[in-house]
């Protein structure tokens, strides 16, 4: 990626995570102080709302972000809603315990001259709680950015999304500069907050007893505030979003799925005057994605053949094709637009040197050979009845040693000759930047995993055109060369961007 | 002196915090323009007392009546608007500057800007403050002169009744005195009638036209 589209994807992620938590930090604040304002006057709202706001809190963010999806589904609104539960806690509770602890002799000093209840709230209670609310929403505020980071796992978008774009292909520097973005932004806002905690700034400017210096170091720092979100707004621009001929197209958090994603992308808005929006990096894949497609939040995106049969259909039987199809049209609406010819199954790979010596091609082979290898797996492999048990029984391997490591390791084992052969994935690029051989399942033990696109079919009778245009795909991208892709991504460090412009221009689709 | 009229007035008054009577079938006259002097132990019930006759609290028993009015729940914030109220040490509220405090009162019953200014202008030389302390804080104050600005708190309105919860006892002797003199001087120059708590007898002494001994 080049210097300016570095630039203008920051500048995109930054206006995104202010808008997302400033808009989130003005619900919270005007919901979180009305709560704590309602419990401290009702004791009896008070026995229920307090043990909710706790347990709202203690609920694991990852997890509120997915129980949502089934109600208001993916991006923004979804985003908001978890932003706003979990900051609740410490406003709520500054603002009932900041209420509770004005000081009694002050509250009988205001009663005895005559305050009405709603004179005591406006000039005791609310001032003299204002400290104590300021303080929770520092804490919020900070929460608030971090978590917007989270955000992006549901395509709302933000600094987050650098980060699991980063940990999905193996991009630390992305990975850097999303997380000291978030913590610099949650600097600033933490900053932003105690300015006006500061000398009493903001409850002397409410009882109209400030200097005037405080008074334009206030309204200094508001505005600061504001041109950024005003700016934010222009940038994104939301509201300019072209609500008809627009198409949403998602992609898992890996690295082969941004390619995918990309190249479809690029595909549809070279060919077709169709709007793209970009869902990439959705945390959870399937399990989010395909409800998502349901509800028509997202349109497309590739998903594996063994995937939809086991996970999304619930099938234990052979996989077919067909079946396949036919119950993805029947039960959800969605039709698959062909394969792309590239298989994502589990394999055991050997260095090439090894395979070439031995003349090592097949599983079958390697049972003649296994003596003299060391094979590392991660735990789940020796786990699953599915995979080492069963394996074992197809192809009596008779290891010399077995090493069980986690699941990253295993690449570090056979490049440092710890061990000699590994359970891998067919595209991982480290078979290629490592120059493994990936062995021929002979006897066909593993399901295949084979890509495939998936589009909701309301979008297609929308954009009849898509369908041809996308079928240009079909068989166009063997294991092969996805492996190669992902290896330019993860080993290379080029974009997805540049890998699937280069992609199409072998196709013949090049930007004119 | 004749014809003393009743301003305030408790008729058999009981009051018990729970289980526990401070006040049993009490009754007290007090006289426009007198200063009343509640005076006995701690536990006693002369603040209770007091608390009753502002309405803070509401008794058990018996009744309060103020200009033969029955003080209730419903008029009791209208009827305190016509009472002053002078706690220890001010208990000034620390969020509001000096001048703030000052036209507290003023402020509840939507007095002008400028009323509010020539009512403190005409306190000011009454309670010995200057000028240059009005846009302080409270807490940039002495011990002194935050009760003396309590004090204007809880005269600005014109209040018919004043009333005093041990307004001088954390003060020391010396301030504690030139106070009482401060006091006793606008009870002369008023017609305002003054009922203050404290357990001093000899402050007592000095200021009440009236003794209560509880």
């Amino acid at each position: 990626m080049n210097f300016i589209d570095r630039i203008s994807y920051f500048l995109t992620l930054f206006s995104e995570h202010l808008l997302i938590s400033f808009l989130a930090m003005l619900i919270v604040t005007v919901f979180g102080v009305a709560i704590g304002i309602w419990v401290f006057y009702k004791p009896k709202a008070r026995r229920i709302i307090m043990p909710t706001v706790n347990f709202l809190y203690t609920i694991p963010s990852i997890a509120m972000f997915g129980l949502l999806i089934p109600l208001v589904g993916i991006g923004l609104q979804n985003a908001l809603i978890v932003l706003v539960l979990y900051g609740l806690l410490p406003i709520v509770h500054n603002t009932y315990s900041g209420m509770k602890e004005v000081p009694y002799h002050l509250l009988d000093a205001a009663k005895g001259l005559g305050s009405t209840p709603q004179q005591l709230f406006r000039h005791i209670y609310f001032p003299l709680a204002l400290p104590s609310i300021l303080s929770g929403l520092r804490i919020t505020t900070v929460m608030v950015i971090a978590l917007t980071g989270l955000a992006a796992l549901i395509g709302a978008g933000g600094l987050g999304q650098a980060i699991f774009r980063g940990l999905n292909t193996m991009n630390t520097p992305l990975i850097v500069a999303g997380s000291l973005g978030i913590s610099l932004f949650a600097i600033l806002g933490d900053k932003f907050v105690a300015t006006l905690e500061k000398n009493n700034n903001l409850q002397r400017i409410i009882n109209r007893n400030a200097q005037p210096s405080q008074k334009h170091f206030i309204y200094l720092n508001l505005g600061i505030l504001a041109a950024l979100v005003l700016m934010s707004l222009v940038y994104i621009n939301p509201f300019s979003k072209i609500k008809d001929r627009v198409i949403t197209v998602a992609s898992k958090p890996m690295s082969e799925q941004y390619i995918l994603g990309e190249i479809m992308s690029q595909l549809i808005e070279n060919q077709t005057d169709i709007n793209v929006i970009r869902q990439f990096g959705i945390g959870g894949g399937t399990t989010n994605i395909h409800p998502a497609l349901l509800s028509g939040d997202l349109d497309m995106y590739v998903e594996y053949t063994g995937t939809a049969w086991m996970n999304v259909l619930n099938q234990q039987s052979q996989l077919n094709f067909e079946q396949l199809q036919q119950q993805y049209q029947d039960n959800y609406q969605l039709q698959w637009l062909g394969l792309l010819g590239m298989n994502n199954t589990y394999a055991i790979a050997i260095p090439q040197s090894i395979a070439t010596q031995k003349q090592i091609k097949t599983y079958s082979d390697l049972v003649r050979h296994s003596v003299a290898f060391d094979f590392g797996a991660e735990f789940e492999f020796f786990e699953r009845a599915d995979a080492y048990p069963s394996l074992i029984k197809v192809y009596p391997f008779n290891f010399a040693k077995l090493h069980e490591m986690d699941i990253s390791l295993r690449y570090k084992a056979i490049e440092e000759g710890k061990v000699n052969a590994i359970d891998a994935f067919t595209t991982d690029a480290q078979i290629e930047a490592l120059d493994l051989q990936v062995l021929v399942d002979d006897k066909h033990f593993f399901p295949d995993y084979e890509a495939g696109i998936v589009i909701r079919e309301a979008v297609l009778q929308q954009y009849p055109e898509l369908k041809t245009v996308l079928m240009q795909l079909e068989g166009k991208i063997s294991t092969k060369s996805m492996r190669k892709m992902n290896y330019q991504l993860e080993v290379l460090k080029e974009t997805p961007k540049e890998i699937a412009q280069a992609f199409l221009a072998t196709l013949g689709h090049k930007d004119e | 002196m004749n014809n003393k009229k009743t301003v305030l007035t408790v008729n058999n008054v009981t009051f018990s915090y729970d289980d526990k009577v401070v006040l049993k079938d009490f009754s007290l006259n007090i006289d426009t323009g007198s200063f009343v002097c509640l005076t006995g132990e701690s536990g006693c019930g002369k603040s209770t007392l007091l608390r009753l006759m502002n309405g803070l609290l509401i008794p058990q028993q018996g009744d309060i009546n103020i200009n033969g009015e029955q003080l209730t729940l419903a008029n009791a914030i209208d009827k305190r608007r016509s009472i002053g109220y002078i706690l220890q040490e001010g208990a000034l509220f620390p969020h509001l500057t000096v001048y703030q405090n000052m036209i507290y009162c003023l402020t509840l019953l939507n007095m002008s800007p400028q009323a509010c200014q020539q009512r403190i202008d005409e306190l000011l030389p009454l309670v010995n403050l200057s000028h240059d302390l009005l846009q302080q804080f409270p807490d940039q104050l002495s011990g002194g002169q935050r009760q003396r600005v309590g004090i204007i708190r809880g005269i600005a309105h014109h209040p018919a009744i004043v009333l005093m919860d041990e307004p001088f006892s954390a003060l020391d002797p010396e301030t504690r005195e030139s106070l009482q003199d401060l006091v006793k001087s606008i009870h002369q120059q008023t017609d305002t009638t003054f009922v203050m708590v404290t357990h001093s007898l000899s402050e007592a002494e000095k200021l009440g036209t009236a003794i209560v001994n509880m």
